[in-house]
């Protein structure tokens, strides 16, 4: 077997593709593994080819894997709690990383300040993504655990003018309930309305519609639904959503 | 789904909340690779099971630039896979010296793939450039995850002429996504 650093150039790609492909018996793949550590130009190879061949596993079904996997999984990775350290540091990741990456320097800093998790404990967060683009645009959201406030960051895009985004709970068998108009690129800390605290269960439905100024005018969302997500409540991280 | 690399992210600093949404949102797709590779159940719990820990322990070394959230994670999945099956076909080999017993596949590796999006009609397209032996051989090694060795067995013809359909069904590929 030749190794592989010291091939042509065609040839080292043409191995970075069977490697990928994964056509390559234990013993050779193991070799090419072991030339990948310190050769960037192999690595980089490897990263295209896997990108080449990403849209091979899109296209299969998928299927919801067991519940208790889920469970076993999420018990596995928890991490010993330092004692009186907040059990929850959502507002912080997310500060952080919309930070990094939608904002710059002084902006940055000033939303991680403004987002210092106030003293409550949080109940519930949901993070609402885009339904029709792959733009990076999330809308998260979070209740405390009493179901009194609710804090919502828009890390998106203005709708068109003339129009205003509105957040609805999807109770199962009820009518959407509006949460209230949404201000994109806002973070917004105010009461949730108190018809919809019973319908902050987990797993609730969450979406966001484009309404005319100031909210729809019926009470009913009128406009095409631009977000999605899941409400998942703190105390039952380790459960797997309904099929 | 968007916002995957996000969730990784936000897994590398240690943020489990982050972790389950990021199981939510892609361990469907992993399952149903997995099950596609493995073709069975139990081993495919393992390998899922295992590759998303191992996304977690290493969620630190996920690089925007370098690619999607998603491949990096079928790249972990697949990988997990790979070694599995050929483990698997060494402990046979050892146990009875016999071939290993062919598995019956219950999704045949279809050719008619459904693939979405810019990125997938552009490798159908090119896909359905190549032969149609050097697309099948493609096709079977990455969803059965055969050796060159297996598949030369499993279409009963040479192996120097089954390496020979990949290795030139691979360039041809390349060179039509990138002309």
């Amino acid at each position: 077997m030749t190794d592989v650093t010291d091939m042509p150039d065609d040839d080292r790609d043409g191995r970075a593709a069977e490697y990928v492909l994964g056509t390559l018996p234990l013993e050779e793949r193991l070799a090419f593994e072991a030339a990948l550590a310190d050769d960037p130009v192999l690595r980089e190879a490897v990263a295209q080819w896997s990108a080449r061949l990403q849209p091979l596993a899109d296209s299969v079904a998928p299927v919801t894997p067991p519940a208790a996997l889920r469970a076993r999984l999420l018990a596995g990775i928890a991490p010993p709690l330092p004692p009186g350290r907040r059990p929850f540091n959502m507002i912080r990741w997310l500060a952080w990383t919309f930070g990094l990456s939608a904002l710059a320097g002084a902006a940055a800093i000033a939303l991680v300040f403004v987002f210092t998790p106030r003293p409550q404990e949080v109940g519930g967060y949901a993070l609402l993504h885009r339904t029709d683009s792959a733009a990076h645009d999330v809308v998260a959201f979070q209740i405390d655990k009493q179901r009194r406030d609710m804090v919502i960051l828009a890390n998106a895009v203005a709708p068109q003018a003339g129009h205003d985004y509105e957040l609805w709970v999807l109770p199962p068998g009820k009518p959407p309930l509006s949460l209230g108009v949404v201000k994109a690129g806002a973070r917004e800390e105010r009461a949730l309305p108190a018809a919809a605290a019973g319908d902050m269960t987990d797993f609730a439905n969450l979406a966001i519609t484009v309404e005319p100024l100031g909210g729809s005018p019926s009470g009913a969302p009128t406009g095409p639904i631009v977000f999605v997500g899941m409400v998942r409540l703190m105390d039952n991280l380790t459960t797997t959503p309904p099929k | 789904m968007t916002a995957l690399e996000t969730l990784i992210e936000a897994s590398a600093a240690g943020d489990r909340v982050a972790f389950a949404a990021l199981y939510d949102a892609a361990a469907p797709q992993l399952f149903g690779l997995a099950l596609r590779i493995l073709k069975r159940r139990d081993w495919a719990e393992d390998v899922l099971q295992e590759a998303l820990l191992s996304a977690w322990r290493n969620a630190g070394d996920y690089r925007r630039e370098r690619g999607s959230a998603r491949t990096w994670l079928t790249v972990i999945l697949r990988n997990r896979a790979l070694d599995r099956l050929r483990r698997e076909a060494a402990a046979r080999l050892a146990d009875t010296g016999d071939d290993p017993p062919d598995v019956a596949d219950p999704a045949p590796s279809a050719l008619d793939l459904a693939m979405a999006g810019d990125d997938g009609r552009r490798l159908k397209t090119c896909l359905d450039t190549l032969e149609e032996t050097q697309k099948r051989a493609i096709v079977m090694a990455y969803f059965d995850g055969l050796t060159h060795e297996q598949l030369a067995q499993r279409l009963a013809t040479p192996l120097g002429t089954v390496k020979s359909w990949i290795r030139r069904g691979l360039q041809r590929l390349k060179g039509c996504l990138e002309p």
